[in-house]
This record gives C-alpha cells, structure tokens and sequence, in this order.
C-alpha cells in the first residue's frame, strides 16, 4: 500500500516534468506562449506527486512498515516518534526524495512567483531548466536510489533501526533539512542564468529577479553548516566541530562561491560589470552542490559523516559533467553579449573592493577543493592513498580568512567608482580606534600570538563598521519618519548584520582553536579535579533506559552543575556509543567525554575521561543565528526602490550638479 | 571627535600602537616545549582506523598506542621530522595529516600567483583600450537636442 502510494507519487513527478518539458520546449522553440503559460502548470503536478511520495514513505516509517526495505534499514518498533519522522533523512533513498520534494516546491514557489509573466521566454526557459533537474532526482528514485523498494525475502518483524549517531540528537530535525533549502535552493539563480544565456537577454533583470532566491537559499545554507558543526561538537566526541571532512567541505564549497556571487552580483547590478564571473560563480555554485553530493553520497571519500554509500555516484558525476559542459558552452556562445560596458576605474573603490573580495574567495574555495579531491586524484594514477588534514587547510585559510576580515572592514565604506581622498580617513576612524583598543585590551589581558591578534582586531574593525552603517541607516530611517528598525531591514542594512554574524563566528572559531585545553583523567567516586579554572566532581554512576536506548552515563558537577557524559546502546546492537556533555557559557565551554570505562559500570567502578576547555565556542553558534537572520532581513524590501524601475522626475533644464535621487545611501 | 581621529597624525598614532601592540604580543609566543611539540605531533598524526581525524582526537586503542609512542620518542631526543619519518615508515604516507607531497603546496601557490598576473594584465589591457574617445561637436548637438524635447516624449 504505502510502496504502491509512493512509487504512484514519483511516476506523477516523472511524467509530469517530462510532459512539461516537452510542453514548454514546443512552446519556446514554436514561439507559441500559451504552451509556455501553460508549461507551469505540470510543475504543480510534480510537487502535488512528490508531496504523495513524502506521505506514503513517512506513513511507512510511522506505522513501521518493514515491507519497504528502506524502512526495514533504517526504523525499529522502539524507534521514538521523532526520530520515526527524521528517518526520511536518516538513509540515502529517502534523502533524494527530501531533496526532490523541496527542489519541486522551490521550482513550483519560482512558478506562483513569476505567474503573471508566465508566457516570458525567460520564465520559461528556466522553468525547464529546473523541471529538467527535478526529472534527473525523479529518475534516480525510479532506479538506483528506489526509497520505496520492497524488503528482499521474508519481511522482517523489527528493524534495525537508525544510526545511533542519528537518534540521539534534535538536530537531525533541522541541520539537513536547512542544509537541503540551502543546496536545493540555488537552482533557482542558476535556471534563470541558463535561461538569460539562452534567450539572449544577458541584462541585469534575471539578478534583481532572483535575489531573494539566492539570499534566503545562502541563509539557509549557512544555518545548516553551523547547525551541522555544532551537532557534531555535541556527538563526535572529540570537542572539535570543524576537522576539514570531505563532507563538511563538500558543504562549505557552494557557500563560498555562493557568497563570492552574492557580492559581486550587486557590482554587476550598479555597474554592468563582472558579468562573465558572475554567471560563472552561479554554475560553480550549483555544480558543487551536485559535486558535494556526489563525494557525500558515493563512497569515494571515506568520511565520518558518509552514513550511506551507493550506486548513484556515477549518475551524480555524470549531472556534474553536464552541467559544468552546459554552463561553459552557453557562456562561450554568448560571449559577445557579455561583454562589459565599463570598467573599473579605481581600485579604490566599491567595486575594486568587491573583486578582490571575490578573488580571495574563489581562492578559498580553491583550496578547500584542491585539499578535498586531490587524494581522490592521487589514489587514481598512483594507486597511492593520500591524507590531507588540517595542516594543509589551515595554511591556507587562516590568511585568507584574516585577509577577509581586513575587506570586510573596508568595503562597506567605500564609494561606487572612486573614492575621493579623506572619505576613507573619515569614515573609518572610528571603527579604526575601537579595533585598536581592543587589540591593545586583548594584548594587556594576555592573549599571544599574532592569528588571533590579528583576527579579534580585524574582527572588530568589522564590526564596528558594520555598526557604523546600521546606526546611520537607523539615523537615515528616523529622519524619513521610519521606525529604527527599518536600520537593520534591507539589502544592505541586513547584509551589515550578516557581517556581524560573520565576525562573531570568526571570534568564536579562533579563541576556540587557539586557546584550547585538554586532559584525559581518571577519576575515582567523590574525587575532585581542578581543570582551567572549572572544578570537575566525579558522583558515580547510573543507568538510565528508554525503549529504544540503554545507556550508562557518569554523574559529575561542573562548578557545581550536574553533567552526564555517557556511553549509550541503541536498539539492542553490541556496540557503545560515546555520548558527550557539554557545559557551555559565554567564557567557555567545559568539554566531557567519556574516554575508557568498565563494560558495565557498577556505582562504585571509576571512570576515565576526556575533558576540553575551549573559550568562546558559543559565540559560533550564536554567530549562525545572527548571520542567517541577518540573511533574512537582507531579503526583505528596503527603503530604496528598484534599479529597473523607471524614475518619474523629469531631467533638469539647466546643466549643472546630477540631482541625487532620494534616499542615496551616504 | 570624528573629524580630529581623522586628521592625518591621529592615523600615525595609530599605526604606531597597531604596530607596538601586535609586537608585544606575539614575541610572547611559547617556546617549544616538550608538551607543545607532543600536542603538535599529535595533531598531525592521523588515528590509523578512523576517518581523517588525528590521533589527538580519538579514543581507539591504536591512537593511544600511538600516542604514548610519540612521547615516548619525544623523550628519547628524536626531532619532529625524525618522528613524522618514523611514522611515514611505520605506517605509511597517509598518517600524516599534514601532506607531504610537496605538490600540493606548491599548487596553490602557483596557482594563486598565475590568477593574481592574469588579471593584473588583464585590467591593465582593459584600462588601455577602455579610453573613452573624445567628445565631438555632434555627440553636444544631439544631447542637447535630447534635453530640449519635452519630458517623457519618446526618443
């Protein structure tokens, strides 16, 4: 029943991307716009079937429905509730078709948003641009990734139920799901920069119209990458929340070049420049979460997030070599209309900012790349194995992020076209005076070594030029009889909160790594341990018991709060499961984990144990918080009115001063 | 205030306790010691049965064992490329984290310096050839007869 519902719901999904493929190639390349308008409408169809698919196979896990073997895989009967839920995502199957279900409703909202132009070449293009993408994901579940296959031979009466790892954790709730909106989401930029290439109309109207697609997308992408890193400090084990993990990387890559795109879009919007970059940063952007999935999904790269291994690795890499072949293809033909009406003409400026902005990114993502696929390149010829670990990225990356820093202090001050002299002395000497009273703080409280120096004053030279701008956006909204709060809403404005987020991360990330400590202890019941500053009291032990768990956790107070780190067992298997406890604050967080113990510790037994001290871990993920609000808030109408829309003042008589228009940011 | 942290000799000031405090801060920075170079060789020492982390972050048995070898060498004498040679040795070109084809160092170097000449030139092309041509008498004539012609009538 529920494998008859579901195979239902994807064969809809298929034939109705096919048929509106068909419907809207006939149209375009017809010139008939009433098969384009009506092109959208299949689009519904495969959300309506993908939303029939998604029913039938959590139905399947709710009711544990072991005929389907993806359920027999990954649910037992004393899976809890949530986790019965979250196991849609818990196996690769039903991850392709969490990934279908929100590409299909991405594809249908930019159908419902672009409703009124749906006979526009354009809209067409890139409708069948994104139905062709959804129709490679529907064909992957009618064959090698089949989430609702039946179980082979007798259907089970339990079963084995989900990675330990992946029930243990409200996480699994929200870090793929945001993850999937983030990679999912920037299908959309990329369509409409595949159907700009093809009508020809290379202008700057397919940006402005798909904005709000690539920053919600971006906002969503980075919330899943923190939520992701601090579910692995809660479960890993080991007090990190980074380690450089082709996967992690896989998920850092698109963001790169997704946030190089969205600053260098608006240099094409002001200037008409870069457009080349641009279209190439999209194509980067959406072939490396196809990529990303493919080193995830495949099996190629050993990594302790791959939960799954599978036959669709060569489809995936066959998409990637399409897309990468198309995007380069169509830019090259176009070519000619590419081309840029100016140029830079001062490196001193905005735009000069912005590309170098985009340079250090792309470097970024380069290396991160070079470090994540070259032992997969060296393993080929040389049948050698290779590792490269953090060593090799942080080289890298720790000045390049610092060099970040350093522009992201400056650029947001700096004029379009040329900065006159002394604009830069005035605007920055403030923020350069409270960077450099808390570096001189930071170096009287004892912190050493020129990284974080650099990286906490850079820090807050960022972000006291990111305040800089709010507090003048707030003055400037007052001042129109706005609220303040329209200082914080808006392009630019939310893209300085980003900032803020942006540097909070950066705080966070390098006290953390730079002033860590740890110790492996053993400790006896009753025993007190003094540790950095925290007193660590070993209780004793006790048992604790669910239906679907089993674990063992040691009592100890931290500064005289309990915290119980454990070693649990899932659904009956052999194995124990460290499970960490974190005691976390706004200094630092004091770190446990369970190193050695008895097999089955009795009250009296003693227990050896890991312990981590890191300053300021919390601002990381505070720092996510903001950064992805801020992401949101950029997304939401500012003051200022589009560039595309006409100006009713008429040109003035007399030669003389250009009127500036109202509401011209300082 | 703002217009007086602007003045010229305020940002000389500055670079001068910018200068002197990164200068104080980092010739404090640790010496070598006997912990430190184990932590670091801990750290770039990869745990042989786990999946990219090093032997400083994991629990298996084999990390601890390779562990307690690094202090082990450490407090015989041997240097940090002797150990990193040893383990090479031992267990093989990737438990290093830190990679040692010199390949892979050089790529981005190289790579980078490559990009950073390209555009270079290529902004210098651009700025060449990008001279706007003179303005001629008939480019005035017909902008001024754009801006006679009443608002909003069609060009």
């Amino acid at each position: 029943m529920n494998a008859t519902l579901g195979h239902a719901g994807v064969l809809l999904s298929t034939f109705a991307s096919l048929a509106g493929m068909a419907t809207l190639a006939v149209g375009l390349l017809r010139h008939r716009p009433d098969l384009v308008a009506r092109g959208r409408v299949y689009v519904y169809v495969a959300l309506g079937g993908m939303l029939l698919a998604t029913f039938a196979l959590e139905h399947a896990l709710l009711t544990h429905d072991f005929s389907l073997a993806f359920v027999a895989a990954d649910n037992s009967r004393q899976t809890p509730l949530l986790f019965s839920v979250t196991g849609m995502w818990s196996g690769l199957q039903g991850s392709i078709l969490l990934w279908s279900l929100i590409l299909a409703g991405y594809i249908a909202f930019a159908a419902f948003h672009f409703r009124r132009r749906a006979s526009d070449p354009l809209v067409g293009w890139a409708l069948l641009v994104g139905l062709a993408v959804s129709c490679f994901f529907f064909c992957l579940m009618l064959g090698p990734s089949d989430p609702f296959a039946a179980t082979v031979g007798a259907v089970p009466a339990d079963g084995t139920g989900p990675n330990p790892l992946l029930q243990d954790n409200l996480l699994i709730a929200f870090h793929p799901v945001f993850l999937y909106l983030g990679f999912v989401g920037f299908t959309v930029p990329f369509a409409f920069a595949i159907a700009s290439l093809v009508t020809g109309r290379v202008g700057e109207g397919w940006l402005l119209e798909t904005r709000r697609f690539t920053v919600l997308a971006w906002s969503a992408l980075t919330l899943g990458i923190v939520l992701g890193a601090w579910w692995s400090y809660q479960e890993l084990g080991w007090g990190g929340f980074w380690g450089w993990d082709p996967v992690e990387n896989a998920a850092l890559l698109p963001w790169l070049t997704a946030t190089a795109y969205i600053h260098s879009a608006m240099v094409q919007e002001r200037r008409g420049l870069l457009r080349v970059w641009n279209i190439s940063l999209l194509v980067a952007t959406f072939s490396l979460t196809i990529l990303g999935t493919f080193l995830t999904r495949s099996g190629v790269t050993q990594s302790v997030h791959s939960f799954t291994s599978s036959g669709i690795g060569p489809a995936l890499i066959g998409l990637f070599a399409a897309v990468v072949a198309l995007g380069v293809g169509l830019i090259g033909w176009r070519g000619d209309r590419l081309h840029a009406s100016g140029t830079i003409d001062s490196p001193v400026s905005r735009e000069g900012a912005f590309l170098v902005n985009n340079l250090l990114f792309a470097a970024f993502a380069a290396v991160v790349l070079l470090g994540t696929v070259f032992p997969l390149f060296v393993q080929a010829i040389d049948q050698q194995s290779l590792t490269i670990g953090r060593p090799f990225f942080d080289a890298f990356t720790v000045p390049l992020g610092i060099a970040l820093l350093f522009f992201m202090s400056v650029a947001p001050v700096l004029p379009w076209r040329k900065a006159a002299p002394g604009v830069l002395r005035r605007r920055l000497a403030v923020p350069a005076w409270i960077a450099t009273a808390v570096l001189v703080a930071c170096v009287a409280a004892g912190v050493r070594g020129l990284t974080p120096l650099a990286a906490f004053g850079l820090g807050a030279f960022a972000a006291a030029v990111a305040g800089r701008q709010l507090v003048l956006a707030g003055v400037a909204a007052h001042r129109h009889g706005f609220g303040l709060w329209r200082g914080i809403v808006g392009r630019a404005n939310g893209g300085m909160v980003v900032h803020i987020g942006i540097v909070v991360i950066a705080v966070g990330m390098t006290a953390a790594t730079s002033f860590a400590h740890s110790t492996e202890k053993t400790f006896r019941p009753g025993e007190t341990v003094v540790f950095d500053g925290h007193r660590l009291a070993f209780v004793g032990w006790r048992k604790v018991s669910t239906p679907s768990e089993v674990a063992s956790e040691a009592v100890f107070t931290v500064d005289g709060a309990r915290f119980s780190p454990g070693i649990g067992t899932f659904d009956g298997s052999l194995e124990g499961t460290p499970i960490p406890a974190v005691d976390s604050s706004v200094v630092d967080d004091v770190y446990l984990s369970i190193a050695s113990a008895p097999a089955d510790p009795r009250p009296g037994d003693g227990v050896t144990l890991d312990v981590y001290v890191q300053p300021l871990v919390l601002w990381l993920w505070v720092g996510g918080g903001i950064t992805a609000g801020g992401g949101v808030l950029s997304a939401l109408p500012g003051r200022r009115r589009r560039p595309t829309d006409r100006v009713p003042a008429p040109i003035p008589e007399t030669l003389g001063e250009a009127p500036v228009p109202a509401g011209a940011p300082a | 205030m703002t217009a007086l942290l602007a003045r010229p000799w305020s940002w000389v000031l500055l670079a001068a306790v910018v200068a002197t405090s990164l200068a104080v801060g980092s010739v404090h920075a640790t010496p070598a010691t006997r912990a430190a170079r184990i932590s670091y060789l801990e750290s770039i020492i990869k745990c042989p049965v786990c999946d990219n982390i090093s032997i400083a972050q994991s629990d298996s048995q084999q990390a601890q064992d390779l562990r307690a070898r690094v202090v082990q060498l450490v407090d015989a004498g041997s240097s940090d490329q002797a150990i990193e040679r040893y383990v090479v040795a031992q267990l093989g070109t990737d438990e290093l984290l830190r990679p040692t084809s010199p390949v892979i160092w050089l790529l981005p170097i190289v790579g980078g310096a490559l990009a950073v000449a390209g555009l270079v030139a290529a902004l210098l092309r651009r700025r060449r050839i990008g001279v706007p041509p003179a303005v001629v008498a008939a480019d005035e004539a017909l902008v001024a007869a754009a801006r006679s012609a009443p608002p909003g009538a069609a060009p």
